[in-house]
């Protein structure tokens, strides 16, 4: 499908993966999906670091994160990255789908979740949504210039 | 020495003695000033011309004071001897007086420690007034405090009350159908009491229509029936049916209700309150004044209470039963009105209070009953997203109840992730506006750009930052939150028949 491949260009992803493999699989997904600026972290610290840095903050524009990690878990960097008023959609993958975590997420100002274990298909559906955010937020943004300029 | 120097000398004495108490007493008015400089010199001047006329006297012949003078023994000349040993006795007693008392030191000392005190005391009545300033506060909002948790606890009640009532009645439909009436009640009750704080804290507009007296009456009967309690006995004189005003429904029942509840808590025992309402100065052209009164056969006021009646925080009644806030805002509401409110009132002779409103010649909207009627839906679907669960699952359940088809979602993301999913159309998104990751703007946004013809309805509590976004799409509706299910179905059911009915509901109008 190379309209969709054409449709994700304009995505930056940072991908918050601890397993190296899932982190491989994951990356080789967003590849089908035509999407090659992928910046990936290991841990939260990593990502905290990465959002953090003035040279690389603007790398991403879409967060993909396992919840499950250790030292800092997805949604402790979800709960840091909203404190520092970062609405970027931030994607949680998780495998614990109990009410009450995706409760938890959900207050914490979780975009979306992806369940594992997903395909490519599923990721290209979320995927399709934070486009349709991405693509508001730039025109509102344009909007918001032309209007203040 | 002869016997008259002797008994001037005793006479001068006990002149000079009662001058010093007389001194003493006086002391504490005399200022430090006049202590410092003219007593002192006057005692001194005194004191030489002492020493001068006892010298006189006790040359006793007075050769001295002939050959100093060169008087001549006349009248005069005694008269100058005596007036000079007069003057000289007088200031020594006055001098022995003077250091008899306390000391000049000690004087000044205690005129530092009045001083000193004086000013302390003045501090003191600045720290009483600042703290008697700070208690009025406090016991402002004291009594506003406890008067709202008063109301809100009656409005629980009356809740829990009824649901039991109906649940213990479950075979007998009137009286499940009479709970759930007075259960509404209170939930609409309650609102308007939240929506009265806001007007409080925010000083909300008021949303003025149009309204028969008649009608705003009937709706508070029952409700008046309730707080005069069983041993009042209440009277409707309700002469005419047909007038209108333009006032607050909301604001209207509130400032009825606590004219009621004034009336009743005049009447300790027991009583009649009538509820009135008459043309007065009736124009021709169907204007004219309708009063509507609040009479009570109670314990009356006397000038000084009525006086003060109409001021925020002034209240006779007992602490945490009144806020002292009913007549100061139901003043308010009458000014905003165009109309006024007045007192009549005697001691033991009871109190009218009547609340004169201009009358409306406007025509009416339709009633709440008329669009309930059609309040129904066809189908349709609605993309109802709302991150509060309970408050999702109702308004799931109300509008599907009303014969909606609902995709409800508890956040953004879903409700696009279910939007893209359904292959139907989409009439209406309903959405709660602030909501953690997605806000219901921006969902409703991006549902709009797939599907332009869905009309949009937000939900919110927060009024000010949603507006202040400026980023609501164009012809969207918004609603206050807490809506009932009733008022949310109007306004779906008018959204969807593109009429021009949303009374409350504001849309967005868009300057392009």
């Amino acid at each position: 499908m190379p309209s969709v491949m054409e449709r994700f260009t304009d995505f930056r992803v940072l991908l918050v993966e601890d397993d190296p493999q899932s982190m491989n699989l994951i990356r080789s997904m967003l590849n089908d999906l035509g999407i090659y600026q992928i910046h990936t972290a290991n841990n939260g610290l990593k990502a905290k670091k990465f959002l953090e840095d003035a040279e690389t903050k603007d790398h991403a524009n879409v967060m993909l994160c396992d919840w499950n990690m250790p030292l800092v878990s997805g949604i402790d960097l979800l709960r840091h990255i909203r404190h520092d008023n970062l609405d970027m959609p931030f994607l949680m993958i998780t495998g614990q789908a109990d009410e009450e975590s995706v409760r938890e997420a959900r207050s914490a100002g979780v975009t979306g979740y992806i369940r594992k274990p997903f395909t490519t298909d599923d990721l290209r559906k979320k995927l399709r949504i934070v486009q349709s955010i991405l693509a508001l937020r730039s025109t509102s943004a344009d909007t918001e210039i032309a209007s203040t300029g | 020495m002869t016997l008259e120097t002797i008994e001037l000398a005793f006479e001068v004495g006990r002149f000079a003695f009662m001058l010093g108490i007389i001194l003493f007493i006086a002391r504490i008015g005399w200022s430090r000033q006049l202590l410092d400089n003219w007593a002192w010199r006057f005692s001194i001047l005194a004191f030489l011309l002492l020493l001068f006329g006892v010298s006189i006297n006790v040359i006793d012949d007075y050769e001295v004071t002939r050959t100093l003078f060169n008087w001549k023994d006349s009248a005069l000349n005694t008269f100058l001897e005596k007036g000079v040993g007069y003057f000289g006795g007088f200031a020594f007693m006055f001098l022995a007086a003077w250091s008899w008392l306390p000391h000049s030191d000690a004087l000044r000392s205690g005129k530092r420690m009045a001083e000193v005190a004086q000013c302390a005391a003045e501090r003191q009545r600045d720290d009483l007034r600042k703290q008697l300033t700070q208690a009025q506060k406090m016991e402002a909002i004291g009594a506003l405090t406890g008067g709202i948790d008063h109301d809100f606890n009656n409005l629980l009640m009356v809740i829990d009350g009824y649901a039991r009532r109906a649940s213990d009645n479950t075979g007998k439909q009137s009286i499940i159908d009479e709970s759930l009436q007075q259960v509404l009640g209170a939930t609409k009750r309650a609102t308007a009491l939240t929506k009265q704080l806001l007007v409080f804290s925010r000083r909300q507009a008021m949303e003025k229509k149009v309204e028969r007296v008649a009608v705003l009456i009937a709706e508070m009967r029952g409700l008046m029936i309730h707080a005069a309690g069983t041993r009042i006995n209440l009277l409707f004189e309700i002469e005419d049916g047909e007038t209108c005003i333009e006032t607050d429904s909301n604001e209207f029942s509130q400032t009825l209700l606590n004219l009621t509840i004034n009336a009743r808590d005049a009447m300790p025992d027991s009583g009649t309150i009538t509820i009135a309402s008459k043309l007065i100065d009736a124009n021709d052209d169907g204007g004219g004044i309708i009063e509507i009164s609040v009479t009570d056969t109670g314990l009356g006021m006397d000038e000084a209470t009525v006086e003060h009646i109409f001021e925020p925080f002034f209240t006779t009644k007992e602490r945490g039963k009144g806020t002292g806030l009913g007549l100061a805002t139901a003043y308010g509401f009458m000014q905003a009105s165009g109309g006024d409110i007045r007192v009549a009132s005697k001691p033991g002779a009871g109190t009218t209070m009547s609340l004169r409103f201009p009358v409306s010649n406007l025509p009416r909207v339709e009633t709440r009953a008329e669009i309930n009627s059609v309040a129904r839906g066809c189908g349709e679907t609605i993309l109802l997203v709302e991150d509060n669960e309970p408050v999702l699952k109702l308004i799931h359940e109300a509008l599907t109840e009303r014969g909606y088809v609902v995709l409800p979602a508890p956040s953004g993301f879903e409700a696009l992730e279910l939007e893209m999913s359904y292959d139907g159309d989409i009439d209406i998104i309903l959405t709660d506006i602030v909501m953690p990751g997605l806000s219901g703007i921006e969902m409703a946004q991006v549902v709009r750009s797939r599907r332009p013809n869905a009309r949009i309805i937000f939900m919110s509590g927060y009024t000010d930052e949603a507006k202040k976004t400026g980023q609501m799409p164009c012809g969207a509706t918004f609603l206050q939150k807490p809506v009932n299910m009733i008022r949310l179905a109007e306004v779906i059911r008018a959204r969807l028949d593109q009429r021009e009915m949303l009374e409350e509901a504001e849309v967005v109008r868009c300057q392009v």
